[in-house]
């Protein structure tokens, strides 16, 4: 039943995402099809930590570097949702919010919400990098446990 | 609103820098803490995982890293042309990850289950280990006991070894099979073969045939009983023939016999001590057997130890009955006085020393029999002089106790006989003076009635006076009996009638057909019957019966008496009063009478005649219902004497010449007077050398003597017995007499042996004188 109910879903967000019309990622990958494949990485991500997020609720793992593993997967599936929204907005983001010097990109032009949120996005490593300390602290822990 | 993006670039360096280093550290202590547990593999799982995350975020930051760096060297397009392959990265990235998320729980499942399998067996690793140590620790604890056994068994097997090298005994072991596993050196020796080379063989290929199937058939035997047993073996070695005493004994592991060992003593030594010494307590038995007295030993607690032949047939007793019982109730003890005697046992192991009974000791058979006993007892003593028994030596007296109270009355009637022999000669002669001039004076018909009478009284007076002297004559040495062959039965059937004429007393005789004769004085007999049966007639005042029973008796048919050969035996018994027993033991004795009117002579004289004819005289008696007085006397082995018929012619009134000797002149005077009143003239000699001479004159002369008449003894001068041969010697066919008051005289009683052809003695009266010499002179010479 469950394994009914994953595939299902799975097809759902395959719809979903090939429905999509292309979109710019933090990093341009070239085509809509490296962006789709890139975003379906995402969700597999998102989805691969949740579920590992969800079974270790159920297993409850309890001793010392589990929280911080969790605090990690947490993290992490939301520096996933971050930059899977930042891949899309980057998509719809208009090229002229982006105020170049000289050929570089200098400044950024926000005007609404969006853009505030797609700035936002662009700071993925202020997630990214306190999950990874997590995972270190909860390896850390691990590897000092007798 | 503008916003510089300049913070988004710098962010971005910087957070990939970071994110580079964190992931790489990540990496780093993900391996550290998987190594830490190689085996557990949701470690390996975190690890993976780990290295997916690194991977993506290591790709994510140097894709960034490198899109700023050529950003800012404005190689925008040359981005443009690595950015798919950065993103393509990080999409596979995803998906791995991804990939290890879903399968977290498969790990953890498998994890578990592998923890799980894992604990188990770990525990069971743990267990099987500790068990394992355990096992170890044993193990190890088995080896060093295993290790010091070894040692042990190998320092025992030195010792074991030492001990059967230098024992004195020979010994062996062989397996079930028989064949030889070790021997000892002295085995060595004594069979003259190596170790090295009996072992592995078996007693055939050793010994020679019978030999080897005798080893083989007590091994056998020792198998089959599974128990030790001894053997007695003699074997045929090089320096001769040894007996062997050999313990064979089984090897047993688990019950099950796996060797068979011996060990062998060289008994031969012992062999031939244990032949001696059984060889000498044989003959020790057979000396104890065989010898005369009886012998008793005891050990120290009384008991009896040995009990020889002779000792069984005093006291009753068997060996088997008296060996371990009380020496006391064995042999019992009655001092003469009849009370108890202290156990002799218990006086030697008391005193130590060697002792002697009381005399007179009774000792009380089995049966309740009594006899005297002579004994001695000493302490056993061995070696080192402690005491370890005693010895009772003892035999019986009753034989010799009575013999010596027969030798007593002996000595006691002798006594009488050398008083009664030393008046008898010179009252013999008187009272032949007095009883010839009575006669004498009888004949003269010319005195009164009434001197008649007197003189007849004096006559009988002197008769008395006569047999008085004859009876003591008996006791003397001079008088043994005058012995002729004869039967008893006429002897005592006279004699008892004679005595019992008149009397109310019925005598019934018993005498077989076949009653042997005896060599007898017939008066002397006679005399002895005469005075039993006159004191069985006094001991039954108011009549009765006497049973007088003669037999004939052989061997041994008196044992008490010891008669050996053949004897006749008269029994006198009488239903009188009895006499006691106290009496019986000195009825024999001179001068011992219950009567008042007695002389105490009768029975001392019946026992002093019947010792003289080597008979035995003998008394019992219940008081109140009668006496038995049984005599035996050895029969004779000469036909019947027959009295020599005498030719009619013979009388006392035939004129003779004769030669009358004798040392008496009353005796001369009054044998010549009875003489010539006979007829005869008479010639007078005092002594034998004077008749020799007389003799010899006549015997020139014309007219010899015709008779000489001498006595036997003359005081101080020649007698009859030497005369007589003188007088032989002159004339051969002389005629003597002898004469003499010695009735009992063995010249009298043989006077033919001495050259006399007859005898007459004194104190004779004319008839017999008159008979005596009327006999010889009209016989022929003794030497016609």
């Amino acid at each position: 039943m469950k394994s009914q109910h994953f595939h299902v879903t799975i097809s759902a967000l395959a719809v979903f995402l090939i429905s999509t019309s292309p979109a710019w990622a933090v990093q341009a990958h070239g085509g809509s099809e490296g962006l789709v494949s890139h975003q379906i990485g995402h969700v597999l991500f998102v989805f691969g930590m949740g579920f590992l997020l969800f079974h270790l609720r159920f297993l409850q793992m309890k001793g010392e570097g589990w929280f911080e593993f969790k605090a990690f997967l947490w993290l992490i599936i939301a520096w996933n949702l971050l930059t899977f929204s930042g891949h899309w907005l980057h998509e719809v983001v208009s090229p002229e919010k982006f105020i170049q010097v000289g050929g570089e990109v200098s400044s950024f032009s926000m005007t609404s919400f969006s853009d505030a949120y797609f700035y936002l996005t662009r700071l993925d490593h202020l997630i990214l990098v306190p999950a990874l300390v997590f995972l270190l602290l909860a390896l850390r822990k691990w590897r000092l446990q007798p | 609103m503008i916003i510089p993006w300049t913070p988004v670039i710098a962010i971005d360096i910087a957070g990939s820098v970071v994110t580079f280093v964190l992931a790489v550290w990540c990496a780093v202590l993900a391996r550290e803490w998987t190594l830490k547990k190689p085996n557990d593999i949701f470690r390996h799982y975190i690890f993976l995982l780990t290295l997916a995350i690194v991977f993506f975020a290591v790709s994510r930051s140097v894709g960034h890293l490198l899109k700023q760096l050529l950003l800012l060297c404005h190689q925008s397009l040359l981005w443009k042309q690595i950015s798919p392959f950065s993103g393509a990265i990080n999409s596979t990235t995803f998906v791995v990850i991804f990939a290890f998320g879903i399968y977290f729980h498969r790990f953890q499942k498998v994890h578990f289950e592998v923890e799980r399998y894992r604990n188990n067996l770990e525990g069971m690793i743990a267990k099987r280990t500790t068990e394992l140590e355990e096992i170890n620790i044993r193990l190890s604890e088995e080896i060093a006991e295993r290790k010091h056994v070894e040692y042990s068994l190998k320092e025992s097997k030195g010792y074991l070894q030492a001990i059967l090298d230098n024992t004195t005994l020979p010994m062996y072991l062989k397996d079930v099979e028989g064949n030889y596993i070790l021997i000892n050196r002295e085995y060595e020796r004594l069979a003259r073969i190596s170790n090295a080379e009996i072992i592995g063989k078996n007693d055939f290929d050793v010994f020679p045939g019978a030999i080897a199937a005798l080893f083989q058939f007590q091994d056998n035997e020792v198998k089959a009983k599974n128990t030790p047993i001894e053997f007695e073996e003699t074997i045929l070695l090089h320096d001769g023939e040894h007996t062997f005493l050999t313990s064979k004994f089984p090897l047993r592991d688990n019950d099950i016999i796996y060797a068979v060992g011996g060990v062998c003593t060289d008994i031969t030594q012992r062999k031939l001590a244990e032949e001696k010494l059984a060889a000498e307590q044989e003959r020790l038995a057979v000396t104890l057997r065989s010898i005369g007295d009886g012998v008793i030993t005891t050990d120290v607690s009384g008991q009896i130890v040995l009990i020889n032949k002779v000792a069984e047939d005093l006291t009753g007793w068997s060996q088997e009955e008296a060996v371990g019982r009380p020496f006391d109730e064995v042999f019992q003890l009655l001092t003469k006085n009849r009370e108890h005697y202290p156990n002799p046992v218990t006086t030697a192991l008391n005193s130590g020393q060697i002792f002697s009974l009381e005399e007179q000791t009774i000792l009380v058979n089995k049966h309740g029999g009594e006899l005297l006993i002579a004994d001695s007892g000493a302490p056993i003593r061995d070696t080192g002089s402690n005491t370890i028994g005693v010895v009772i030596v003892f035999r019986d007296i009753s034989r010799q106790s009575r013999l010596e109270e027969e030798n007593l009355k002996a000595k006691k009637l002798e006594s009488v006989g050398v008083l009664a022999g030393g008046i008898a000669h010179d009252f013999n002669n008187i009272l032949a003076a007095i009883l010839g001039n009575i006669n004498l004076a009888r004949l003269d018909t010319s005195i009164h009635e009434q001197t008649q009478h007197l003189l007849l009284a004096a006559e009988k007076a002197s008769l008395r006076a006569k047999d008085l002297t004859q009876q003591l004559l008996t006791f003397s040495k001079g008088g043994e009996p005058v012995k002729k062959t004869a039967s008893l039965q006429e002897v005592v059937k006279d004699s008892a009638d004679f005595v019992l004429h008149g009397k109310n007393v019925v005598v019934r005789y018993t005498f077989p057909d076949d009653l042997w004769l005896v060599d007898i004085d017939k008066g002397q007999i006679s005399q002895v019957i005469q005075n039993i049966v006159i004191n069985a007639d006094h001991a039954m005042p108011d009549g009765g019966m006497i049973s007088i029973v003669c037999e004939n008796i052989e061997g041994n048919a008196e044992p008490e008496l010891s008669l050996t050969g053949k004897y006749v035996a008269i029994a006198i018994t009488d239903t009188g009063v009895g006499i006691a027993p106290d009496v019986i033991e000195k009825m024999f004795d001179p001068y011992f009478s219950t009567k008042s009117t007695g002389s105490g002579l009768g029975l001392a004289i019946c026992h002093s005649i019947i010792r003289k004819h080597h008979g035995h005289i003998t008394a019992t008696s219940t008081p109140g219902e009668g006496t038995t007085f049984t005599i035996t006397l050895p029969a004779s082995n000469n036909p019947l004497t027959r009295p020599e018929k005498l030719p009619l012619e013979t009388q006392a009134g035939q004129q003779a010449k004769i030669l009358f000797m004798d040392d008496e002149e009353i005796v001369r005077n009054v044998a010549k007077s009875m003489l010539n009143y006979l007829g005869h003239e008479v010639i007078l000699a005092s002594d034998g050398a004077e008749a020799i001479r007389l003799f010899s004159d006549e015997l020139a002369s014309t007219s010899p003597f015709d008779l000489t008449i001498m006595d036997l003894t003359v005081p101080g001068g020649m007698g009859g017995e030497e005369a007589v041969k003188e007088i032989l010697s002159r004339s051969p066919q002389a005629k003597v007499i002898v004469s003499s008051g010695y009735s009992n005289d063995p010249i009298m009683a043989k006077y033919q042996h001495y050259g006399f052809c007859a005898a007459i003695v004194k104190p004779y009266q004319l008839d017999e004188l008159g008979r005596v010499t009327g006999e010889v002179l009209c016989s022929p010479p003794l030497n016609s």
